[in-house]
């Protein structure tokens, strides 16, 4: 028990916080004025690959249509972006929100620049959410506000992630959603309560469901936060805090899974145009998983006594949790689609996002084409993109690794960022879109600092609230908030690398992407159809509004 | 296949729910709750068949669901009161683990092998099977019409597993999981019969391991047999049975009896040893008269032979004869220990024959078994009365196979009981070796890797069901094709299909597991709305008449131009005795075109020696109103004179009675208006089995080749174009095909020796595009066009031109499809026409053409036109389901 007079003045303690918030604020300000002002000078009929294909999925799903071609799942991202279309429209800010509504305007290319700078903000709204949400993880986990705001600050400084405000691309919600999964599953590993535990677990797999609905790598967050359901419970719970549970309630647990199970098959039954809703090489794949769902939790029923089989039982249970809320994910999505579409046109969109997500073979041969650089190169140039962010990180983690004094827990989450860092950097590496997919990387590579940093001061063996801790939050944030005022200086490059196609007059394929890509949904292309008869009068009637400087932002 | 997990889980779910309020003890759960699930089946099956809703997995599905809901009720309502004796202790973890590490892989690998391969015992394709998708097709379990009574005769009550999955429908590899569940059972049966026997955990857990590695035992893990299946039951509920003794649980008596009584209706044999283990039990006093639960343990027991009870009391025709009529078996000579799986002599050839399903020895393990069996009931049964009882039944049982002979017919799988039964005795003696507990485990342990060692070479030498090729894709998959290829591709395009055999035919399974949501009929008429399938022994074709009494004869008559479709020869199965020939006729008029292979009557010709004097029974199949002819059957002696014996003017059988110096049968096919003869066969004292002679049609054919066929090496050359054969595909419905993948495909036929005419018959179409056009072009001049404008359409037909000397050429070219009006652009273009089509309301394609024909064109308007995109060079442009070239004479 320590004496009165080694506790802090409260002023003191909460002069601390009140810096580390401000901080916290000040950066995410920075953020947002660095993204806004990049975006404000670029020209809005830029693509940067999937900027337009966005918003036409997103009018497309306001209007009752299913989209059309899905060559990635993308499901969160443009249900969302279509969601806020409503949302600007209810409140008077956005009066064309739907493809019936934009093939009737009267000016249709100033409305298209009218809705990508809203799906712009929406972005940017999406990375300050991120930022958030990575400070919510490390509060968490480490216990403390300060931390919690470090986070804010170091994301702040993160390129790779402020990229995405500049974009309309699914890896940030990918990436969120992976966040989260891992967060729900530090909480399900930490709490006393068995039933509390079942449902962390479950609403982590549906945070994994949601990434994995956003892109294909999304699967590997379920992995991630299987490992640390694996690993957890072999590990002495943190300093001061309660005993975690040593197994999910049996009864809710099997119940959550059971339900999640019968969901999902009853979704599988459904016809779609006379057909099944999953083909049968997606429907092979799901099948196992809905089996292992329902089935793994009776294994408590035969109530192994044993450490080992116990211990077994009680992981297979878990892992039965997590894949049973990924389950509960698609099945849920379901659910929302019909709210805004009609039956056939919900269910063809859930069979294109179904057939992608469990059998994307096709598409991955396509996008992982043999001949392109060798992986270790790719992770080179992943490394190479941040190297002081990976070889510093790797160096944190590794040197704590053999600090026996920091608490284990600690010690396994930073290995284990690590390694979400290195395997997302050898994944994404086969292909080439290092920019965008930087943010897969930086993210645990980022989380790493704020948790050595409460590992750190562990070794000092001090209360929470103790002035000793104070300093190493402070100087990291000193750091973090440095890179923030400078992020700028990666940020603008890495945007304006893309800038071939601002020039006018515009390219062809650009043309393409804003009048004519066969990815659109058909009821886009019809609108873009009717009012500009062929791709010349399209091309004569943009370059008559491009004339005018002021419809060039 | 989604309805069928549905069911499966819900159907674990409850019966686990409820299975555990009424045990403590991990394995009696798993036990009981397929006990449970097992009865809940039954249940299901008795109570929709009434309805003939059997075949409806919707109904299947909530009937069981309810049956599963109402017993987790029960359950709940009557719990078993807590165990009264204390935990018991559990094997030793390192015992435990090496088991569980051994047992592990070996139940991988007989998954892989029971749902790589199809079933292929004889018994499985004769009746069980058979029987089961006849069950789904007609919605009952209840006796139906069919030829071998022991499809309905015999009990089922593992066969109704089989139908279970047939309902949602299952592909029939996957049957196999009946029995590898069964194999994980079995060995917690015995496990927990040796424990309630009073033996030590380590002991019951070598018995378990010996009985699981005993190669009968593995070997039926990947088959759909019912012996495995039917003795865990008849284990489970000794062990149920005797537990109950122990700990006077009255909830475990009904388990017993239920366990008992779904073994002994599964099958008849293990029938007798429940019958005979129950009667023993009761003299020797293991069942008190006054012990509570006798009426719980009976009700289950009623249960358990409700289904096979009650079709014995619904069927009417009960032939005794038939129910005790053995399987013919493949192979004989089966020899009861197996020294070469002890050591791999069967690398020599010829000196033992590689082991399968039906001719496996007992391997170390169910040798040990035996033996110890034998020592407790010679040296120590009156000390050890409960494990010598079970010793004596095992016994007893391999005697009853030894004595009626059902080893040679039915293989290995009557000895899984017998290593069952005994392997109680091995747990004995282990246990017996007090002064070296840790020797006699050992022994125990080295007499299960000696199985493992014989699993090992059984799953690698298979004769008939290898893992290695599953295993290395380089190893030669070495499976003999069962049906023949015309017969396949016949099944593989019609929907209902009759069956009518003559006698046993052990290939039933194969014809009638051609496609999913196929309905299969057994019966013996003719059926006027299916495609029936003639199934006949080979030797019955053109049998001598002085052979008759062997079996019936049956002959082709050819019929030179019939004008519909009559019998055609499908081919011949099997090898040997078993050897079966194959026809088939369409019941449903002008599905099939007449051709030159189906212009043909089927005349049966069978002795009734019974009768008060000899007559013939004929019966002729093939014959149309609309052909306009009948059939005479005239009867010559040996001097060469003959008489009119009876006549056809339509389909049936006649009798007449047999003349006395009948040398030969002729069989003409004369024609209605004129009694011209069409045709002609005899059935005389030799026997003439060129079936090609039989159905050749057109006299003046001199050539015919197809090039749409898996065997044929054609004489008619075909330009790169024309894809190889390939098929059939039962799954998409369709026969054996070639794709034409070039703009022009080009035949080049020889000059058939005096052909002055040619004919190319064909089958087409498009598949993969709605519209098309195919021209085709013999020697340079077009003959015909065909237009398609649906993908999926066979057109059939054919061309005739003269022939050339020397080389003949025949194109087939895809045309290219004229220009489209571009009728979208048109009302782009002219909004007053898109108004005025909106406002009549009018589809819009239908709109724009009839006014650019009616107004836009007078008035001047603009109408475009789309060239429709051409084909990839290697596009797939036809797909041909026949091609056949004749050449005919003058």
């Amino acid at each position: 028990m320590t004496t009165p007079s080694a506790h802090p003045p409260p002023a003191r303690r909460y002069q601390h916080l009140l810096m580390m918030a401000c901080l916290a604020l000040l950066s995410l300000g920075l953020s947002w004025h660095w993204m806004r002002s990049l975006s404000a000078e670029d020209p809005w009929y830029r693509n940067t690959d999937m900027n337009i294909h966005t918003i036409a999925d997103a009018l497309c799903l306001n209007s009752g249509f299913a989209p059309g071609v899905v060559a990635h799942p993308a499901a969160p991202s443009r249900y969302l972006l279509a969601l806020d279309f409503r949302l600007r429209n209810e409140f008077g800010l956005l009066p064309v929100w739907t493809l019936k509504r934009f093939a009737r305007s009267a000016e249709p290319l100033r409305e298209l620049t009218r809705l990508v700078h809203v799906g712009r903000e929406h972005s940017r709204l999406l990375v300050i959410a991120f930022m958030l949400v990575a400070a919510a993880f490390v509060r968490s986990v480490t216990g403390r506000f300060d931390l919690a705001c470090l986070a804010i600050v170091a994301f702040g400084g993160s390129a790779g992630l402020l990229f995405h405000g500049l974009l309309l691309r699914p890896e940030l919600l990918c990436a969120g959603f992976g966040l989260i999964a891992l967060h729900l599953a530090w909480l399900a590993m930490a709490t006393p309560r068995p039933a509390s535990r079942a449902l962390w677990l479950l609403l982590a797999g549906v945070a994994a469901g949601l990434a994995l609905l956003s892109k294909l790598p999304g699967l590997l967050c379920l992995g991630f936060a299987g490992v640390w359901c694996l690993l957890a419970p072999l590990l002495p719970k943190l300093p001061g805090r309660e005993d975690p549970a040593r197994r999910s309630a049996p009864g809710w647990g099997a119940a959550l899974c059971l339900a999640a199970g019968l969901a999902v098959l009853t979704l599988l039954l459904l016809p779609v145009s006379g057909r099944a809703l999953l083909d049968p090489a997606g429907a092979a794949r799901l099948r196992p998983a809905v089996l292992f769902v329902t089935l793994a939790p009776l294994l408590h029923f035969l109530g192994a006594q044993r450490p080992v089989p116990r211990f077994l039982v009680d992981r297979a249970h878990d892992l039965a949790l997590l894949v049973a809320g990924m389950l509960v994910a698609l099945t849920g999505w379901f659910a929302l689609l019909r709210l805004v579409m009609a039956p056939d046109q919900a269910a063809d969109y859930m069979a294109k996002i179904l057939n992608t997500v469990c059998y994307p073979d096709t598409w991955m041969e396509i996008y992982t084409h043999p001949g392109a650089a060798h992986r270790l190169q790719e992770l080179w140039r992943f490394i190479l993109d941040a190297p002081l962010l990976f070889a510093l990180g790797a160096a944190f983690t590794l040197g704590l690794a053999f600090m026996s004094r920091i608490p284990a827990r600690w010690r396994a989450l930073q290995l284990l960022l690590l390694a979400q860092a290195l395997t997302f950097a050898l994944v994404m590496g086969s292909r080439e879109f290092l920019e965008q997919y930087s943010v897969f990387t930086q993210t645990p590579l980022l989380l790493i600092w704020p948790v050595g940093v409460a590992a750190l001061t562990s070794l000092a063996s001090l209360p929470a609230d103790a002035p000793g801790n104070d300093w190493p939050a402070a100087l990291a944030g000193t750091a973090a908030l440095f890179l923030s005022l400078t992020v700028v200086l990666s940020l603008g490059p890495k945007y304006r690398s893309f800038q071939d196609d601002a020039t006018l007059p515009v390219r062809d394929l650009t043309i393409t992407f804003l009048y004519d890509h066969d990815m659109h949904p058909p009821a886009y292309l019809k609108a873009m159809k009717q009012r500009y008869p062929t791709r010349v009068d399209f091309r004569a009637a943009l370059d008559h509004h491009l004339a005018d400087p002021a419809n060039r932002r | 296949m989604d309805l069928l997990l549905l069911h499966i889980i819900l159907l674990v779910w409850l019966s686990m729910v409820a299975a555990r309020r009424w045990t403590d003890h991990p394995a009696d759960l798993l036990l009981a709750a397929a006990a449970l699930a097992w009865a809940n089946l039954l249940l299901t099956a008795l109570a929709l068949s009434p309805f003939h809703q059997l075949g409806r997995p919707g109904a299947f599905l909530a009937v069981s669901t309810g049956f599963g809901c109402v017993g987790v009720l029960l359950a709940y309502l009557f719990p078993a009161p807590p165990r009264s004796s204390p935990t018991t202790a559990s094997a030793h973890p390192w015992l435990l683990w090496t088991a569980a590490l051994t047992l592990v892989p070996l139940g991988v690998a007989s998954a892989i092998a029971a749902t790589a391969y199809l079933p292929d015992s004889p018994a499985v394709y004769a009746y069980e099977l058979p029987r089961a998708l006849l069950q789904v097709a007609h919605g009952s379990i209840f006796p139906l019409p069919v030829a071998d009574a022991r499809q309905v005769l015999l009990p089922f009550n593992g066969g109704l597993l089989h139908t279970w999955l047939l309902v949602f429908g299952t592909p029939l590899p996957a049957l196999g999981a009946v029995n590898l569940i069964g194999w994980v059972l079995a060995g917690l049966a015995v496990n927990r019969l040796a424990r309630a026997a009073g033996w030590s955990a380590n002991a019951a857990l070598v018995a378990s391991w010996c009985a699981l590695t005993a190669t009968p035992v593995l070997a039926h893990a990947a088959t759909t047999d019912n012996g495995l299946p039917a003795a865990t039951a008849l284990v489970a509920g000794l062990a149920f049975a005797l537990t109950w003794r122990n700990e006077n649980r009255p909830v475990l008596a009904a388990l017993g009896g239920l366990c008992l009584g779904l073994a002994a209706g599964s099958s008849p044999g293990v029938g007798l040893v429940v019958a005979a283990t129950l009667a023993a039990g009761l003299a020797a006093g293991y069942v008190p008269p006054d012990r509570p639960g006798r009426r719980r343990a009976a009700f289950g027991l009623i249960l358990g032979l409700l289904p096979f009870s009650l079709n014995l009391a619904l069927a009417t025709d009960v032939r005794l004869a038939s129910l005790i009529s053995p399987v013919q078996a493949t192979s004989a000579n089966i020899p009861l220990l197996r020294a070469d799986l002890l050591v791999p002599l069967w690398q020599n050839p010829g000196i033992f024959k590689g082991p399968s399903e039906d001719s496996v020895g007992l391997g170390l393990p169910g040798l040990a078994c035996l033996l110890a069996a034998a020592l407790i009931l010679g040296r120590w049964r009156s000390s050890q009365r409960l494990t010598a009882l079970l010793a004596a039944c095992a016994f007893g049982w391999l005697a009853l196979i030894l004595v009626t002979g059902r080893w040679f017919n039915a293989g290995s799988s009557e000895l899984i009981l017998v290593i069952l039964l005994a392997t109680p005795a091995l747990a004995a003696l282990v246990d017996r070796w007090h002064s070296a507990p840790r020797v006699a485990l050992g022994v125990g342990v080295l007499i299960a890797a000696g199985g493992l060692w014989s699993d090992k070479l059984y799953l690698w030498h298979n004769a008939r069901r290898p893992l290695g090729p599953l295993l290395y894709p380089d190893l030669a998959l070495a499976r003999p094709s069962l049906l023949p290829p015309q017969l396949e591709n016949r099944l593989a395009r019609m929907d209902q299909i009759n069956f009518i055999s003559e006698g046993e035919d052990p290939l039933l399974l194969a014809l009638m597991s051609q496609r999913a949501r196929q309905r299969f009929e057994t019966s013996a008429t003719f059926d006027d709305a299916a495609y029936n399938v003639f199934s006949r022994q080979h030797l019955g074709r053109n049998r001598p008449l002085g052979e008759l009494a062997e079996g019936p004869a049956y002959v082709l008559v050819p019929f030179a131009g019939k004008p519909t479709a009559g019998v055609e020869f499908l081919g011949s199965a099997s090898q040997g005795s078993l050897r079966r020939d194959y026809l088939g006729e369409d019941g449903v008029p002008n599905r099939i075109a007449p051709a030159r292979e189906n212009q043909a009557l089927l005349v049966t010709v069978a002795a009734t020696d019974g009768k008060a004097e000899p007559s013939l029974d004929l019966e002729l199949q093939g014959l149309d109103p609309r052909d306009r002819a009948g059939l005479e059957v005239w009867a010559e002696s040996p001097e060469g004179g003959g008489r009119l014996l009876t006549q056809f003017t339509a389909n049936g059988r006649l009798t007449v009675p047999r003349p006395p110096s009948l040398a030969r049968l002729r069989l003409r096919i004369v024609a209605q208006n004129d009694g011209h003869e069409l045709g002609v066969a005899t059935l005389g004292s030799t026997r003439d089995l060129d079936v090609e002679a039989a159905v050749a049609a057109d006299p003046r054919l001199c050539y015919s080749e197809e090039l749409v066929s898996l065997h044929t090496a054609p004489t008619v050359r075909s330009s790169e174009g024309l894809t190889i054969a390939e098929g059939p595909f039962p799954a998409w419905n369709l026969p054996v095909i070639r794709w034409s993948r070039a703009e022009t495909v080009t035949l080049r036929v020889p000059a058939p020796a005096g052909a002055a005419r040619l004919r190319l018959n064909y089958s087409v179409r498009p598949q993969l595009r709605t519209q098309a056009i195919l021209v085709i072009v013999a020697n340079g001049k077009v003959v015909q066009r065909l237009e398609f404008d649906d993908p999926l359409s066979w057109r059939d037909g054919s061309v005739e031109f003269d022939a050339r000397s020397g080389e003949n050429t025949v194109e087939l070219r895809d045309a290219p499809l004229p220009p489209e009006p571009d009728w979208v652009r048109y009302l782009d273009r002219y909004p007053d026409v898109r108004h005025s089509v909106e406002v009549n309301r009018m589809s819009a394609k239908e709109g724009a053409l009839l006014h650019y024909r009616v107004a836009g064109q007078p008035e001047g308007r603009e109408m475009h036109f789309l060239l429709p995109p051409r084909p990839a060079p290697d596009a797939f442009r036809f797909m041909f389901r026949r091609l056949r070239v004749e050449g005919f004479r003058p």
